[in-house]
C-alpha cells in the first residue's frame, strides 16, 4: 500500500493539466480529492504500524538491487502532518487562490510538491529520497515565486540558489557513500558501514558535516536560515502555511533525523552540534521576529526560532527528550500553519500584512482573531495549548539530561514569543484604530473552516496530549531510538 | 453529661448560622436569647464539673478536642452571662446588621477558644474572634473597627508566632496544665514576650490599647458593653492567666515587665480618663486603666496576686459591662453621650441611678463592694510579693506598682465623681429639661442584675474565691489582717437604713425651698460647676501638661507608629524592589530589542553574504567533527 501516497498526488499532478483543459475549476476538486484520500490513508497508517514495521519492494527487487519504501513509527507522525496541514491547505486554497491567475498550474505544483514530501517520507533509500527532495525543493522554488511580483521573484531566487547548493552538497554526500559502501539503501548502508573497517570513519564524519549543512539549510538553522524569512512570506498564504508547517521539517528535520540517526549514527558530538544549533536558531530566531511589521515575516521568523526546539530537543538524545521535540514539531506544524492562514486571511481581506497599518480586526473578523489566539497562546507556550505541552517537556528533558543552559534559553525564548505574538494581537486585532479598516469582512467560508479545525486540533492536542503522545508521538521516538537497529529491522535480520 | 462541651460551642455557632441567614428582627432578637440563656445554663454545668479532655471526630482524621479546666470553666460562665444580659439588653437598641448572629457567633467562637485543649483550635477560634470584633466594630464606624483589626490582628500574629516558637520549643501543640516552660533561653523569652503582646493588645492593655478609646467613639454601646468591656478582657486576661501560670514559670524579670506594665497602664489610663468629657471615652479610658490591675496581678507571681487578678478581671467584667450599660441607657434618653449636656437625671431614673452609683463605687474599690475585695487581694499579693524577693531591684518595682495601684484608685474615684456629680446630679441643662423616663425593664434588668453582682460578689468575695477560683491556684486563699466584709456591709446597710429612716420621717414631709437673700440687690446668677471641668487645672501642671499634650496629638498611638513604619517600609519596597524589578524588567526588554536591531541590520538581503554564511557554517562542521 506504501506507493499510494506517492502514486496519488504524483497522479493528480498529471492529471490536473489535462483535466483542467476541458472544465475549468477540475483543478480543485481534483486536487482536494487527492489531499483528502491522502489524509484518510495517511490516518489508516497508524493501524498499519500496528502489526510492525511495513515494507514494500517496487517490483518484487529486494534491497541493495531495487527501490524499496518502509514505514515506521517516524514516517507515520511524517505522513499525517504533511497530509494533515496540505490538505487544509488544500480546502483553504479553494477560496483564497481565486486572486490568482491560474489556479491550474497552483495546483499542479501543490500536487507535485505533496508527491515530493510524501516521496521523502517512505522512501527506504537514499537516492530515492535525494529524488523525491529535489521535487519537493523545485515544487517549492516554483510555488514561492507563484505571484510573479518583485518580491516574490527575488525570494525565490534566493531560495533556489541556497537551496540548490544544499542539495548539491548532499548529492556529493550521497555519492561519497555510494563509493564507500556500494549500496543507497538506508538499511544496506548503516550495515555496511557498522561493519566496515576504522577508515570509513572519516568518511562518516565528512558526510555528516554534509548532511548536516544540507539538511540544515533546508530545515533553515541558524546560519543556514537566510532564505527562509524571504520564502515564507512571499508565497501565497496556503502554501506558506505547508513551508513553514510542513516542508522544512520533511526535507529537513525528517531527513537529516533519518540519516543521522538510522544510517550514521548519532553520537555525542551530533548530539552537542544539534544542541548548539538548536539553541543559536531559537535566540537568533526571536530575536529577529520581535523586531518586524511584516505579519508572515515575522512569523517566518519564529519558524527558526521554533525550529530550534525541536532540534535541541531531539538533539539532547534521551527518550523524553526526543519525545518532546517530535511532539513540537507536530504541534508547531499545526499552530504555525494556522497563524500563516490566519496571516492570509488578514492580508486576503485588508490587502496588507503591515502591522502599523493593522488594527481592530477582532469585530471584523471574529473567527480569524479567535483562531488567531489560539495559535498564538499555543506557541507562547501557554497551557492548556498544544506548545504548552511540548515545550514543558522539552524543558524538563533538558533539565534531567542536565542542560540547565539549554531549559533555561528554552523559557526565555518563550517569553519573548508571547512578547511578539502579544505584539500581533495587540496591532492586528484588538487596538482600535481609525476608519481605514471600516470595510473588512470576514473571510470567506473555506478558509474559515481551514482555520477553525487547525484550531480545535490546537485545543484538541493540548487537552489529549497523553493519548496523543501514546499513539503517533512514542512510535516515532522509538523509531528514532533504534539508531543503527533499523538496519536489522528493515532487513530483516 | 457526656455532650456538654460541644454544645456550648456548637449551639451559638449554629443560632449565629440560622440568624444569619434570617435577618428578621423578632426571630432575631428571641431565638438569641433563647439559645444564649441555654448557652448558660449549660455554661454553668460546664464549669462545676470540669469535663477531661473530651474528642469528637469532625473531618477526616481531625478531630476537635475540647476540655475545660477550672479556669476556663469558671471564665465561661461570665463569658456566656455577658452574652446573654448584653443580648436581653440590646432587644430595645436599634439593631443594625447581623448584630445578633454576630454576637452569637462571638460566644460561641470565645467557647471554643476556652475550651480548646490544644494551641491550634485556640489560635483558630482566637483569630474568629477577632473577626467578630471587627464585624461589630464595623456596625458603629470603619475608621474604629480598621484600626482594632489592625493593633489586634498584628497581636494576634504575633500570639501565633509565639505560639509556633513554642511548639517549636516543647514539641507539642498540646496546651500545658501547669509544668511550663522555664524561661531560661532566648527562644522561650521570645515566646512568652509575642505571647504577652497578644493578650495584651486583647485585654487592652497599654500600649495596645488605643483601639478601645477609639471604637469607644463611634462604636455602639451594645457591641462597647461585650467586646472591650467584658469579652476581650475575659479572653485576654485568660491568655494572659495560661501564659504567666500554665505555659511559662514567671522569673524576677517576667514579674517586673508585668508589674511595671501594669503600674504604667493603671497611672497613664487614669490620667487620661480624668479629663475626657465624652461619657464613653471617660469609660474607655478606664477599661484599660483597669486591664492594669489584672496584668499587675499576674507580674506578682504569687497564688494570692494570681487569684485577685482573676477575680479582678471578673469583677471589672461585671462592673465595666455595667457602666457601658448605663452609659447606653442615659444615651436612649438623652440622645448624647457629651457629660456637658447631661445633668440631674438621679430623680428620673432611678434604678439606673442607683446601679451606675453601685458600679461607679465597685471601679474606685470602695468597700465592701466587689472592686475593693479584688483590689485588696491585688494589693496583698504584691506586698507578700515585695517582702518574700531577695532582688532589691524587683523590690523596687513592686513598690512602684503598688504606688501606681494605690494612687491610680484614688484617681479612679475623683474621675467617678465626676462621671455621678455630670450625669446624675447637679442641675442639668436648662435647655434639656425635659422629662425623661426610667428605661424599660428589658434595658434596666441586666443593671440591676450586674449591680447585684457587684454587691454579692464584694460581701462574700471568700464564697467565690474558695468555690472558684481556689480550686484554679491550688492552694487556699489566706487573707492577712482582719478584714471581714459582711461585717462592714451590715454596719453600712445599717447605717443606710438609719438615713432612710430620717429622710422618709423628716425630709420627704416636704421642706420649703426659697430664693438666697439678697437685701433688695440683684441677685448674681447663681455660680455652677460643670463637672467637666472638675480637674482641669491638672492639665496645666508643669509635667503632666506635656504629658496630655503628647496624647492629644496621639503620639504615642501605637497604631500610628505602627502605620507610620509600615509606611516608611512600603515606600521603601517600592523604591528598592518595585522600581528596581521594573528598571531590570524594562532594561532586559531594551536589551532583547537592541538584540534585534542588530541582527536584523545584518540580514541585508544580499545573496552572496547569505550564502557565505552557509558556507561558513559548513566550514565550522567540519572543523568540529573532524578536528581530531
Amino acid at each position: 500500500m506504501l506507493p499510494i501516497f506517492v502514486i496519488i498526488p504524483l497522479g493528480c499532478a498529471f492529471l490536473i493539466p489535462i483535466a483542467s483543459k476541458w472544465r475549468k475549476g477540475s483543478a480543485q476538486i481534483l486536487a482536494n480529492l487527492a489531499g483528502g484520500l491522502l489524509l484518510l490513508f495517511s490516518i489508516k497508517s497508524i493501524f498499519w504500524l500496528k502489526t510492525g514495521i511495513k515494507l514494500y519492494y517496487l517490483g518484487g527487487w529486494k534491497p541493495p538491487f531495487g527501490i524499496a519504501m518502509a514505514l515506521d513509527g517516524m514516517t507515520v507522525l511524517m505522513l499525517i502532518v504533511v497530509n494533515l496541514i496540505g490538505c487544509l491547505a488544500l480546502v483553504y486554497s479553494i477560496d483564497y487562490i481565486k486572486r490568482y491567475t491560474s489556479p491550474a498550474l497552483y495546483y499542479t505544483l501543490f500536487s507535485l510538491l505533496l508527491a515530493g514530501l510524501n516521496g521523502v517520507v517512505v522512501s527506504a533509500d537514499l537516492f530515492n529520497l535525494f529524488v523525491f527532495l529535489e521535487i519537493t525543493s523545485i515544487a517549492s522554488y516554483a510555488l514561492v515565486a507563484f505571484g510573479t511580483e518583485a518580491e516574490e521573484l527575488e525570494a525565490s531566487f534566493k531560495y533556489l540558489v541556497l537551496g540548490s547548493v544544499a542539495s548539491i552538497l548532499i548529492l556529493l554526500a550521497i555519492g561519497m557513500l555510494l563509493g564507500s559502501v556500494s549500496t543507497l539503501n538506508m538499511a544496506d548502508i548503516s550495515r555496511s558501514l557498522a561493519a566496515s573497517s576504522s577508515s570509513s570513519k572519516d568518511i562518516i564524519l565528512y558526510c555528516t558535516a554534509l548532511f548536516i549543512m544540507g539538511f540544515g539549510l533546508k530545515t533553515a538553522l541558524v546560519p543556514f536560515h537566510a532564505w527562509l524569512p524571504d520564502a515564507h512570506p512571499a508565497a501565497p498564504a496556503p502554501m506558506s502555511a505547508m513551508l513553514s508547517g510542513v516542508v522544512i521539517k520533511t526535507i529537513g528535520v525528517y531527513a537529516l533525523c533519518r540519516v543521522v540517526f538510522n544510517i550514521l549514527g548519532f553520537t555525542q558530538m551530533i548530539s552537542s552540534i544539534f544542541i548548539w544549533l538548536g539553541i543559536i536558531s531559537m535566540l537568533v530566531g526571536v530575536l529577529l521576529a520581535i523586531g518586524q511589521w511584516d505579519f508572515k515575516r515575522l512569523l517566518a521568523y519564529h519558524s527558526i526560532s521554533q525550529i530550534g526546539y525541536v532540534i535541541f530537543g531531539i538533539g539532547l538524545g534521551t527518550p523524553l527528550g526526543i519525545m518532546g521535540g517530535l511532539f513540537h514539531l507536530f504541534n508547531h506544524s499545526l499552530f504555525k500553519s494556522l497563524l500563516f492562514l490566519n496571516a492570509g486571511s488578514v492580508e486576503y481581506s485588508t490587502g496588507t500584512r503591515q502591522l502599523e497599518k493593522l488594527g481592530g480586526l477582532s469585530k471584523q473578523m471574529p473567527v480569524t482573531s479567535a483562531t488567531s489566539l489560539i495559535a498564538s497562546l499555543s506557541i507562547a507556550g501557554i497551557p492548556p495549548f498544544c506548545g504548552f505541552w511540548s515545550k514543558l517537556v522539552i524543558i524538563i528533558a533538558a533539565f534531567q539530561a542536565n542542560n540547565i543552559a539549554g531549559g533555561v534559553v528554552c523559557v526565555l525564548v518563550g517569553i519573548i514569543t508571547l512578547a511578539s505574538f502579544l505584539k500581533i494581537q495587540k496591532y492586528v486585532f484588538i487596538r482600535k484604530v481609525e476608519e481605514a479598516m471600516a470595510g473588512v469582512k470576514e473571510a470567506p467560508l473555506y478558509m474559515l473552516f481551514s482555520m477553525a479545525v487547525l484550531a480545535v486540533l490546537c485545543v484538541a492536542a493540548g487537552l489529549l496530549f497523553l493519548p496523543f503522545m501514546d499513539t503517533i508521538i512514542k512510535p516515532a521516538s522509538d523509531a528514532l531510538l533504534e539508531g543503527l537497529n533499523y538496519a536489522g529491522l528493515i532487513l530483516g535480520t | 453529661m457526656e455532650m456538654n462541651l460541644h454544645i456550648l460551642v456548637g449551639l451559638p455557632l449554629v443560632c449565629g448560622f440560622v440568624l444569619f441567614l434570617f435577618r428578621n428582627e423578632r426571630l432575631n432578637k428571641n431565638l438569641a436569647l433563647l439559645v444564649l440563656l441555654l448557652g448558660f445554663i449549660w455554661s454553668i454545668n460546664a464549669a462545676i464539673r470540669p469535663a477531661p479532655q473530651k474528642a469528637i471526630e469532625l473531618i477526616g482524621n481531625y478531630s476537635l478536642i475540647l476540655g475545660s479546666n477550672r479556669l476556663s470553666g469558671l471564665i465561661i460562665i461570665f463569658v456566656n452571662l455577658f452574652g446573654l444580659l448584653t443580648c436581653l439588653y440590646s432587644r430595645d437598641m436599634e439593631n443594625k446588621g447581623a448584630f445578633f448572629s454576630y454576637l452569637a457567633w462571638l460566644i460561641g467562637f470565645s467557647n471554643l477558644a476556652l475550651l480548646s485543649a490544644d494551641f491550634i483550635t485556640f489560635i483558630f477560634s482566637w483569630g474568629a474572634t477577632l473577626a467578630l470584633l471587627y464585624a461589630l466594630l464595623n456596625l458603629g464606624s470603619g475608621r474604629s473597627a480598621k484600626k482594632a483589626f489592625s493593633i489586634v490582628g498584628f497581636a494576634d500574629f504575633s500570639l501565633m508566632l509565639g505560639v509556633c516558637l513554642y511548639i517549636a520549643v516543647t514539641n507539642s501543640a498540646v496546651m500545658p496544665q501547669g509544668r511550663g516552660l522555664a524561661l531560661d533561653n532566648p527562644m522561650a523569652w521570645f515566646s512568652f514576650i509575642l505571647m504577652l503582646v497578644g493578650a495584651f493588645a486583647k485585654a487592652g492593655c497599654a500600649p495596645f490599647h488605643t483601639w478601645i478609646t477609639t471604637a469607644a467613639e463611634d462604636a455602639p454601646v451594645p457591641v462597647m458593653a461585650i467586646l472591650p468591656g467584658s469579652l476581650d478582657k475575659l479572653l485576654g486576661i485568660y491568655l494572659l492567666a495560661r501564659v504567666s501560670a500554665d505555659f511559662f514559670v514567671l522569673n524576677g524579670a517576667a514579674m517586673a515587665i508585668l508589674l511595671l506594665t501594669g503600674g504604667l497602664t493603671i497611672i497613664f489610663a487614669v490620667m487620661m480618663a480624668l479629663i475626657q468629657h465624652d461619657l464613653r471615652k471617660l469609660l474607655s479610658f478606664h477599661a484599660v486603666s483597669q486591664v492594669g490591675y489584672m496584668v499587675l496581678g499576674f507580674g506578682t507571681g504569687n497564688a494570692l496576686g494570681f487569684a485577685g487578678g482573676i477575680f479582678h478581671m471578673i469583677n471589672n467584667a461585671v462592673y465595666k459591662s455595667g457602666l457601658f450599660l448605663v452609659g447606653g441607657a442615659v444615651e436612649k434618653r438623652k440622645k448624647t453621650f457629651e457629660l456637658e449636656e447631661l445633668g440631674g437625671l438621679a430623680a428620673y431614673m432611678p434604678l439606673t441611678f442607683i446601679s451606675g452609683l453601685v458600679f461607679a463605687l465597685s471601679i474606685s474599690g470602695i468597700p465592701p463592694l466587689n472592686g475593693f475585695a479584688s483590689k485588696w487581694m491585688l494589693y496583698q499579693g504584691a506586698l507578700s510579693g515585695m517582702f518574700n524577693t531577695p532582688n532589691s531591684w524587683l523590690r523596687l518595682t513592686f513598690l512602684f506598682a503598688i504606688i501606681a495601684a494605690m494612687f491610680g484608685s484614688a484617681l479612679t474615684l475623683a474621675s467617678f465623681i465626676k462621671f455621678i456629680h455630670a450625669i446624675f446630679l447637679g442641675e442639668g441643662r436648662a435647655e434639656r429639661k425635659a422629662q425623661p423616663k426610667e428605661v424599660s425593664f428589658s434595658m434596666v434588668f441586666p443593671l440591676l442584675i450586674l449591680a447585684l453582682l457587684c454587691v454579692l460578689l464584694g460581701v462574700f468575695p471568700k464564697l467565690f474565691i474558695g468555690k472558684l477560683i481556689e480550686p484554679w491556684v491550688g492552694q487556699a486563699i489566706s487573707f492577712s489582717g482582719s478584714w471581714d466584709s459582711l461585717f462592714v456591709f451590715i454596719f453600712l446597710a445599717a447605717g443606710l437604713a438609719a438615713g432612710a429612716i430620717v429622710y422618709f420621717t423628716y425630709a420627704s414631709k416636704g421642706t420649703r425651698q426659697d430664693g438666697a437673700y439678697t437685701g433688695c440687690e440683684t441677685a448674681p446668677p447663681e455660680p455652677s460647676y460643670p463637672a467637666t471641668e472638675f480637674y482641669k487645672t491638672i492639665q496645666s501642671m508643669p509635667l503632666a501638661g506635656k504629658f496630655y499634650g503628647l496624647m492629644k496629638q496621639e503620639a504615642l498611638d501605637v497604631y500610628n507608629i505602627l502605620s507610620g513604619i509600615l509606611t516608611i517600609a512600603g515606600r521603601l519596597l517600592y523604591i528598592f524592589i518595585d522600581r528596581l524589578i521594573y528598571v531590570l524588567t524594562s532594561a532586559a526588554g531594551y536589551s532583547v530589542l537592541g538584540l534585534s536591531w542588530v541582527f536584523r541590520k545584518m540580514h541585508s538581503g544580499v545573496l552572496d553574504q547569505y550564502l557565505a554564511w552557509s558556507l561558513a557554517g559548513l566550514l565550522a562542521m567540519f572543523f568540529i567533527l573532524m578536528a581530531k
